[in-house]
């Protein structure tokens, strides 16, 4: 049987206990909003402010495929990609390069997302489990990021239930950046099944 | 798309259906027995690939995942068949082993792309993670 993986975010509670296991299907279109407060709630509430100098973030945003139903044999291999274009001057989505623990038996790699509503959110490498970020438009069909990595028992997705780790996404913004409602970007992710 | 292999004593068996609950799954393919792989696309051969000679089968699909209309969903599928086999052979005097791979990357449109190796800079045709029954 083909499998189904739905993108969830998980946000609210405190750190390794998720308040809210969000499915993005049915939030958008788009289905992920990037903005200084920690929901899932598609608006214009809490934009990121462009700042004088520095460098505003959204709240970072933890995602995760999950398996709602079950591949024949098993899922692994899972990659992402974007088309490379990015949202602009000024304006930065980086993708953590370590995957924290999330599996159907353990959110250990959940850190609550924190900072200042409506003006920053805290730099994603206050994260407990992430230490450096890469740009991730500079992941594309033809160089794709290897994850997130799967913590289920054999490296496999292979039930209902069972899930990735967390990919995690922060926007960053700086002076040179444009006020502006920004257009949609498709995210990509690609995985072996069998 | 489905596959089906066929064993050196010419039985048959397809990939399991849910909906017949007949056919077997991947991991139960008695790999001593394989002789043929094939994959079918409504009712038709797609590709056949002989498997005598110690060769070790993998497949798999590939599927996109992308939000698009509202949703995420599978935006495209292919599918990964093809095998590895050690080879050995005397060069400059020496016997060395060296592994022959042969891999088909079948797209749902209906074009196949035969190769040698993986190409880890291609949006497809990057490497599998092999599972235990499939090493050499």
């Amino acid at each position: 049987m083909v499998a189904t993986l739905n993108v969830y975010f998980d946000f609210g509670g405190s750190d390794n206990n998720p308040g809210t296991e969000q499915n993005t299907d049915g939030l958008g279109p788009p289905n992920i909003r990037f903005k200084t407060n920690d929901n899932a709630t598609i608006d214009t509430n809490d934009p990121i402010p462009i700042p004088a100098s520095g460098t505003n973030y959204s709240y970072w945003k933890q995602l995760y495929l999950y398996c709602s139903a079950a591949p024949d044999t098993q899922i692994d291999n899972i990659r992402f990609h974007t088309d490379g274009g990015g949202f602009g001057t000024g304006i930065t989505v980086n993708v953590a390069d370590q995957f924290p623990v999330k599996n159907s038996g353990s959110d250990a790699g959940y850190d609550l997302a924190t900072g200042t509503p409506g003006t920053t959110g805290d730099v994603m490498t206050d994260h407990t489990d992430i230490s450096s970020v890469t740009d991730a438009f500079t992941y594309t069909s033809g160089s794709k990021l290897s994850g997130p990595s799967i913590s289920e028992s054999g490296n496999i997705i292979n039930a209902i239930g069972e899930s990735s780790n967390y990919i995690v996404f922060q926007m960053a913004v700086i002076n040179t950046a444009s006020p502006q409602d920004l257009a949609n970007e498709t995210w990509t992710f690609t995985y072996d099944e069998i | 798309m489905q596959w089906k292999v066929i064993y050196s004593d010419g039985t048959e068996h397809h990939q399991h259906s849910h909906g017949t609950k007949t056919g077997i799954q991947y991991p139960e393919i008695d790999r001593d027995k394989l002789a043929k792989f094939q994959l079918i696309s409504n009712g038709q051969t797609v590709v056949t690939i002989d498997l005598t000679g110690n060769k070790k089968l993998f497949y798999r699909s590939r599927p996109a995942l992308s939000y698009v209309g509202g949703k995420w969903q599978t935006t495209q599928r292919m599918y990964i068949v093809g095998y590895r086999q050690k080879k050995r052979g005397k060069i400059g005097g020496k016997w060395t082993s060296t592994v022959v791979t042969k891999i088909w990357f079948v797209f749902e449109s209906g074009e196949i792309v035969e190769l040698d190796d993986f190409q880890e800079d291609h949006p497809w045709f990057y490497s599998i993670k092999f599972r235990e029954d499939e090493q050499l």
